[in-house]
């Protein structure tokens, strides 16, 4: 009796395990009535939090702005996972979210495990940022050879730093104001940075820092950010596909773009 | 935003550029024959070049105060065309230098407004770390509050079952029966055993998605506070001497009555004092709970971080409220101490 039990029980977990393998990730996201999506809120323009409001209308930001867009377009509710970087992709991996937006770049070991939408942006140039009684603008990538460059630890700008300045060049580190004390305090010589990040703190701190005139030589395939799923949810990845297309067709994410910008500069001018 | 609108200025005086070529290809076509002259027309091509990059470089157009946009387009057009009239070489010199002067006049006119803005008591604010400090704690205080609000509710759950959870194992700890007494010991070990970051995660993981991130960041702390609530209670029970039980069972009390009666009484007085010192631990340990923005104070310390670009000025004014927190806490608790004790 009890032989046949487990049996049983064995050939309906290997019925379940096969009803799993099927891509319902679409089904469920609109048979469920929302969809989940993480990010780390702490990027601005693109996810930060404006802690004047609370609940779910406190994270703000252009990826906001596109999530939203993204349920809207399905017809669900918009629950946001707000966690730390790394955790966004364990939650990613682990299916618990269906998809996580969070300025996301390419990357051939992201590429293994997860799955890639369109691009919905173009992060633009990249350079390096640097103190205003230090360094002029016309000061060239070659002069910071023997010295600390600064960049987000497994970030693209850190690959940039590695590759073309010099392998013994790079400081990581975890947040970007902790490399902008690191800068401040002269324990190195600048952050390597993308040039709409890098605006955004020349607009809050005018007389401090400039944006070097070099750039890092990029493909335009490295500086675009893309939605992240978990493997075999390939069908909800063609709908976000399409609502993408919609959102580039109509240059939606620009707009979003300024917006943000101008909520960053003002949240951060009032501290 | 700013990068398109330096992409227009720069396309508008690049198409600027090209259509006044075309204009004096076609009007001063004829002088130049006439001078023989085409290494001006190329010192003037260079000139020009050289004005739209000296202005890439040199003049940060700012997004928020674009009040002279007009006028360095107008003046940019007019030495342009000044250039294009030019008919030597020096003349072209002296107009790129005449040009380079003005448009500095302009940009410096335009940081002293901006200084001139600024009374004394921005600067004193703004320039200095005791002001920045108090700017954010002056602006942020609501949230700071609520932060903290939040974290003191988390600690208070944490303890709060952490403690029935704890009296629970702490006895299964004591007990005799093989079994029981080893599945406890495996359990505190293991929790105290890994890092609570660790915890954290694996719990948020696992219970989030029908727990909510706040239930599921407090069931990781409770679960971790229990272990440590269990071995403060073991540890004051077993410190009551033994004779104290031997005496109450030689008197023919049950084990119960002993443990009711005469045990957990003393007991109590060593376990009360240790337990405040684990809300003062847990306290501090809610801040890895940040790591969900679950909205605790060191979310908004993040949070602050994140918008300002601002590292240390953030972390003094949370140090600070978690410093007094738990001084105060630790204070309460010495006088409840002395009161046992008397």
């Amino acid at each position: 009796m009890k032989r046949c039990l487990m049996l049983l029980i064995i050939v309906i977990f290997v019925f379940v395990g096969c009803g799993i393998n099927k891509d319902v990730s679409l089904q469920s996201v609109l048979d469920s009535g929302q969809i989940r999506i993480a990010t780390s809120p702490d990027y601005p323009p693109f996810e930060f939090i404006d802690s004047r409001k609370s609940g779910k209308e406190q994270y703000v930001g252009a990826d906001i702005k596109l999530m939203k867009f993204i349920a809207n377009e399905l017809k669900v509710k918009l629950v946001i996972q707000a966690t730390n970087f790394d955790t966004v992709l364990a939650l990613t991996y682990d299916k618990t979210v269906d998809l996580a937006i969070s300025g996301f770049t390419y990357s051939i070991d992201r590429e293994e495990n997860y799955l890639y939408s369109d691009y919905y942006f173009d992060e633009g140039e990249q350079g390096i940022l640097v103190l205003k009684s230090k360094y002029t603008v016309e000061t060239t990538f070659d002069e910071f050879i023997d010295k600390l460059i600064g960049a987000q630890s497994s970030t693209l700008q850190s690959y940039f730093v590695t590759e073309q300045i010099g392998k013994n060049s790079l400081k990581k580190f975890e947040r970007l104001a902790d490399g902008i004390m690191l800068l401040d305090n002269n324990n190195i010589d600048g952050i390597a940075l993308s040039e709409r990040v890098a605006m955004m703190i020349i607009n809050q701190y005018s007389n401090k820092y400039v944006f070097l005139n070099q750039r890092f030589i990029v493909n335009t395939e490295e500086t675009r950010t893309y939605v992240i799923l978990p493997k075999e949810s390939n069908a909800l990845a063609n709908k976000i596909n399409v609502i993408i297309e919609k959102v580039i067709d109509e240059r939606l994410y620009y707009k979003w773009d300024d917006e943000a910008k101008a909520l960053a500069y003002e949240l951060g001018v009032m501290g | 935003m700013k990068k398109i609108i330096i992409y227009f200025l720069i396309s508008l005086t690049f198409s600027l550029l090209t259509t006044s070529k075309q204009e004096s290809i076609s009007n001063y076509s004829i002088q130049l024959i006439e001078y023989e002259d085409n290494q001006l027309f190329e010192i003037k091509k260079e000139a020009k070049d050289e004005i739209v990059l000296w202005i890439k470089q040199n003049i940060r157009f700012n997004e928020y105060s674009l009040k002279n946009q007009d006028l360095i387009n107008n003046l940019i057009i007019y030495y342009i065309e000044k250039i294009d009239n030019a008919r030597h070489k020096e003349k072209v010199d002296w107009l790129i230098v005449k040009v380079k002067k003005e448009l500095n006049n302009i940009s410096s006119i335009e940081e002293e407004e901006n200084m001139d803005k600024f009374t004394l008591y921005d600067r004193l604010i703004n320039n200095t770390f005791i002001g920045r400090v108090f700017k954010i704690l002056a602006n942020n205080y609501i949230s700071l509050l609520k932060g903290l609000l939040i974290t003191l509710a988390l600690a208070f759950i944490a303890v709060l079952v952490g403690s029935i959870l704890g009296i629970i194992i702490a006895l299964m700890r004591i007990s005799t029966n093989k079994i029981i007494n080893r599945s406890a010991r495996v359990y505190i070990e293991i929790i105290r055993g890994i890092p609570l970051l660790l915890q954290l995660v694996t719990i948020y993981l696992l219970f989030n998605s029908f727990l909510g991130a706040f239930w599921a960041v407090a069931t990781a702390l409770f679960l971790n506070s229990s272990a440590y609530v269990a071995e403060i209670i073991r540890s004051g029970i077993q410190a009551i001497d033994k004779g104290q039980s031997e005496a109450a069972r030689s008197l023919g009390m049950s084990y119960r009555n002993t443990m009711y009666k005469v045990i957990l009484p003393q007991a109590v007085k060593n376990i009360l004092p240790a337990l405040g010192n684990e809300f003062v631990a847990v306290i501090k340990e809610t801040s890895l709970a940040a790591t969900f923005y679950i909205g605790d104070i060191m979310t908004v310390k993040n949070n602050i971080t994140s918008i300002t670009y601002l590292a240390l000025e953030p972390f003094i004014i949370v140090g600070s409220i978690y410093l007094l927190i738990t001084y105060g806490l630790s204070k309460v608790i010495s006088k409840f101490e002395k009161r046992l004790v008397s």
